[in-house]
This record gives C-alpha cells, structure tokens and sequence, in this order.
C-alpha cells in the first residue's frame, strides 16, 4: 500500500514537472518572439527615421539652391534693371525731353520678375502645382539664364505623385541641372518625362563634355542615386567624352488625390 | 480511487467540450473571426459525441464494439482535425501535406494493429506527430515574426493547446501501455489515464481562449 502510494506520488511529481517544462518552453517562445518583434519595430523606425532625415535634408538642399537661384536673380536681373531705371531718371532730371515709357517698362519687367521669385520661395510652393509645373518653372529660370538651351518633354497622361514622391525627385532633377550647370559645358539639355501605368521616368541629357561613369562619380551624382533607390526607383547614368550625358530615373507611381 | 479520479477527469472534460462548443457555435457567425476558427466548431461537436458515448458505455447502453468504433473516430477525426488547422494557418506547404498524409496513412496502419490494446500506441503516436506540428508552428512563428500579438491571436493559442496537451498525453499514453505490459495494478493505470485526461482537459481550456480570442478580435 504504502510503495503504491509513493508510485503515485512520484506520477504527481513526473507530470508537475512535465507540465512546468511545457509552459516554460510557451513562455520562452513568448518572449523570443517579444524580443524578435521588438527587434523587428526598431529597425522599422530606423528605417523611418533615415527616410525622414533624407527628405529633410532634400528639402534643406532645395531651399539653398532656391536662396542662390534669388540671390543670383537680384544681382543679375533686377538689380541690373533697377540700376538702368536709375539711370534713366537721372538723365529725366536733367533732360525732360526724353520719354519715360522706358523707364515704365523696365519697372513693369521688374515687379514681373519679383513675382515669379517670389513663386520659388517655398518648395511647397513649387510643388504645388505638381512635378510637372514644377520642372516646367525651373526650365524657364534656366532659359532665362540663357546658359543653355533647355527643352522639355512630357509623354503619358500626367499624375500627381505622393507629395514626398514629388520633393525628393524635383530634388534630383535640381542636382541633375546643377550639375549641367557646374560641370558640363553644354550648349543644349533634353528633360523628357514619361508616364506610364505603373511608373514614371525622368530623362536628362545633355550634349556636354561628359565623363568617364567609373572615375568621375561625385557625391551629387551619389546623391541622385540614393534618392532614386529611395523612392523605390532605379537611375541609369550614361557618358560618354565629348558626347555628354544621359540620365534616367524611372520611380513606382504612388498617387495621391490631394492636389 | 485512481478510478474516482479518471471518472472525475472525464466528466470536467465532458464540461469543458460542452462549453467549447456553445463558445465555438457563437463563433460561427461571426465575420470579423477567422474563417478557421469558424469552422472549429466541429471539434468540439464530435468531441461532446464521444463523450456521449464513453457515458453511455459506462452506463452499458451500448455494446463495446460501437465504442471502439467511436474511439476509431475519435482518433481519426481529432488528428485529421488539428492537422489540418496547423497546416491552413502555417502557410499550406507542400511538404507538410505529404508528411501529414504519410502520417495518417501509418496512423491508420497503427489503429489495425492496436486494436486489442485500446488504439493507446496510436494515440500516443497521432499526438506526438501533433506535438512535432505544434513545434513547426512554434519555429516558423519565429523566423517569420508577424505583426500580430501574441495574446490576442486565436491560432497561437490552438497550438500552444496542442502542444501542452500532446506534450502530456504521449508520456502518459506510453506509460499506460507500459504498465499494461508489466500487469501494474488497475488502480495506478487509471490514475495515469486521468493524468492523461488533464492533458485533454488543458488542450480543450485552450481551445476556448482561441475561440474567445477570435470572438474579440473585431
């Protein structure tokens, strides 16, 4: 009787510690599984946090180019007009003869300039209009620069992006002319944009000097690349010396219906 | 008093069943639940069956070999059941498939051969392969980490049922056999079958937190 009873005691005590042993290895999956999502929601953020950071950092690079853009257009434009204004009332002083319709219509070209600097103010201003209206604008501040000639292209049926979308790749378009600007010496630029179903692709290209792809990759080039792989895009970049270059973005379509 | 206790154990699982399933009938209608768990209703229902059975065998309503039919069943359906829930939450892999099907196919063999020991060789064995899924479910919930809590995931409860009450039923059913062979007394095999009930008892208890967890997860 009393080995039975020491039998069943032992089966209590086997089956206690089967079940702790069971539940023990539920709560490790519990917390293995905690740990891994836990793992999982901070490189998320990490991610996040990146993507925020480089679109600030767009935005910060689109608001200097702008502030060089106004303050070249003061200096080389209006400040040039309101400086022959002057001199045009100065001679009016001195000789009332000479009609003042001139000085008018310096003034008028003026107050037209002011308007479209002030138009670039903003990059919400920009954009407002979407991508399109936005290259557009600044091909014209370009032609009036008349560093080169810029023509532009649309194809497809136009879609407002995602606003994010649109800043980061107007953001790589202003470097890609920037770019032109600084180092190409070219006489002509193509812009084409084309729209499909699915995706959107910028084309830039120029009849300037060039470059060897492998040695002359510098860090606006750099930065186009990785703002393209950001918006989930791919950026081809070809060159040849003395032929120029061509570069082709090509992004996903994410629309959006707030414009 | 090992026969008190296994009686005890089989009428708190009767219980369990009966709420299982008013629990899981309430489920059916719901569309914010999983369409598995909408179907688990049928668990509980062949289960409540069974035990309907077992008492009317007590009871010597009917003859034994109608209760080895039901038992037939029983192991049948309780295998071919959670099976199928684990393979239908774990992603439908092929290979799964054809493990499975081996597995009942052997399972099958295994019930002709056990006839005169009770099916407890293929009760052990369908559990441990249940056991084995459980585990794969365990493991792929861990390379694949979802979303999903944990706590409010009625799948993740099935399985952790799964596998506490396979994890207590495969030791004791062996056990059972075990002391079968070694002519133990009566007494002590009835207390492991109660032991091997509470298995039963915890898989069920976790089958209605499933079935309340999909109810809540609108």
């Amino acid at each position: 009787m009393q080995q039975t009873e020491q039998i069943i005691f032992l089966f209590i005590i086997i089956f206690t510690v089967l079940l702790l042993l069971l539940s023990s290895f539920i709560v490790f999956i519990i917390y293995r599984y905690k740990q891994k999502q836990n793992a999982h929601l901070q490189t998320l953020q990490t991610i996040q946090t990146t993507h925020e950071n480089a679109i600030m950092q767009a935005q910060l690079e689109m608001q200097e180019q702008t502030f060089k853009n106004i303050s070249r257009e003061i200096h080389d434009n209006i400040g040039q007009k309101l400086a022959l204004v002057k001199l045009q009332l100065i001679t009016l002083q001195t000789n009332t003869t000479i009609p003042f319709e001139d000085s008018i219509s310096s003034i008028g070209h003026v107050i037209n300039d002011l308007s479209d600097l002030s138009r670039t103010m903003s990059a919400d201003a920009i954009l407002a209009n979407g991508i399109v209206q936005a290259i557009r604008f600044e091909v014209q501040q370009l032609n009036k620069t008349a560093l080169f000639a810029v023509d532009m292209l649309v194809t497809g049926d136009v879609v407002f992006l995602e606003s994010k979308q649109e800043l980061i790749l107007f953001r790589i378009v202003q470097e890609a002319l920037q770019n032109i600007i600084k180092h190409a010496n070219a006489t002509v630029v193509n812009i084409v944009l084309d729209f499909t179903k699915h995706n959107m692709s910028v084309s830039i290209s120029d009849n300037g000097k060039g470059f060897i792809e492998d040695k002359h990759i510098g860090q606006g080039l750099k930065n186009i690349v990785a703002r393209a792989k950001m918006l989930d895009g791919t950026c081809s970049i070809i060159s040849s010396l003395q032929k120029g270059t061509a570069l082709k973005i090509t992004i996903p379509i994410i629309t959006t219906t707030e414009k | 008093m090992g026969k008190n206790i296994c009686i005890i154990v089989q009428l708190i699982t009767g219980g369990i069943l009966i709420a299982e399933l008013i629990i899981a009938l309430k489920t059916i209608k719901d569309k914010h639940a999983p369409i598995l768990m909408r179907s688990f209703f049928w668990y509980p229902l062949v289960g409540c069956f069974i035990f309907c059975l077992i008492i009317s065998k007590y009871l010597n309503h009917i003859p034994n070999n109608i209760g080895f039919i039901a038992n037939t069943i029983s192991l049948l359906f309780h295998f071919s059941f959670l099976y199928y829930f684990i393979y239908g939450i774990t992603g439908q892999k092929m290979f799964f498939k054809i493990i499975g099907c081996c597995i009942l196919i052997v399972l099958i063999f295994l019930i002709v051969l056990d006839l005169t020991t009770k099916y407890i060789t293929s009760f052990a064995f369908a559990n441990a392969a249940l056991f084995c899924f459980s585990l794969y479910y365990f493991f792929s919930m861990l390379v694949n980490h979802e979303k999903t809590k944990l706590n409010s995931n009625p799948f993740f409860y099935v399985c952790c049922g799964i596998f506490i009450g396979s994890g207590i039923i495969v030791p004791t059913s062996l056990m059972i056999k075990y002391m079968y062979l070694l002519k133990t007394p009566k007494d002590l095999i009835y207390l492991v079958t109660g032991l091997s009930g509470v298995g039963n008892i915890i898989m069920n208890s976790f089958f209605i937190k499933a079935l309340l967890c999909s109810k809540q997860s609108k």
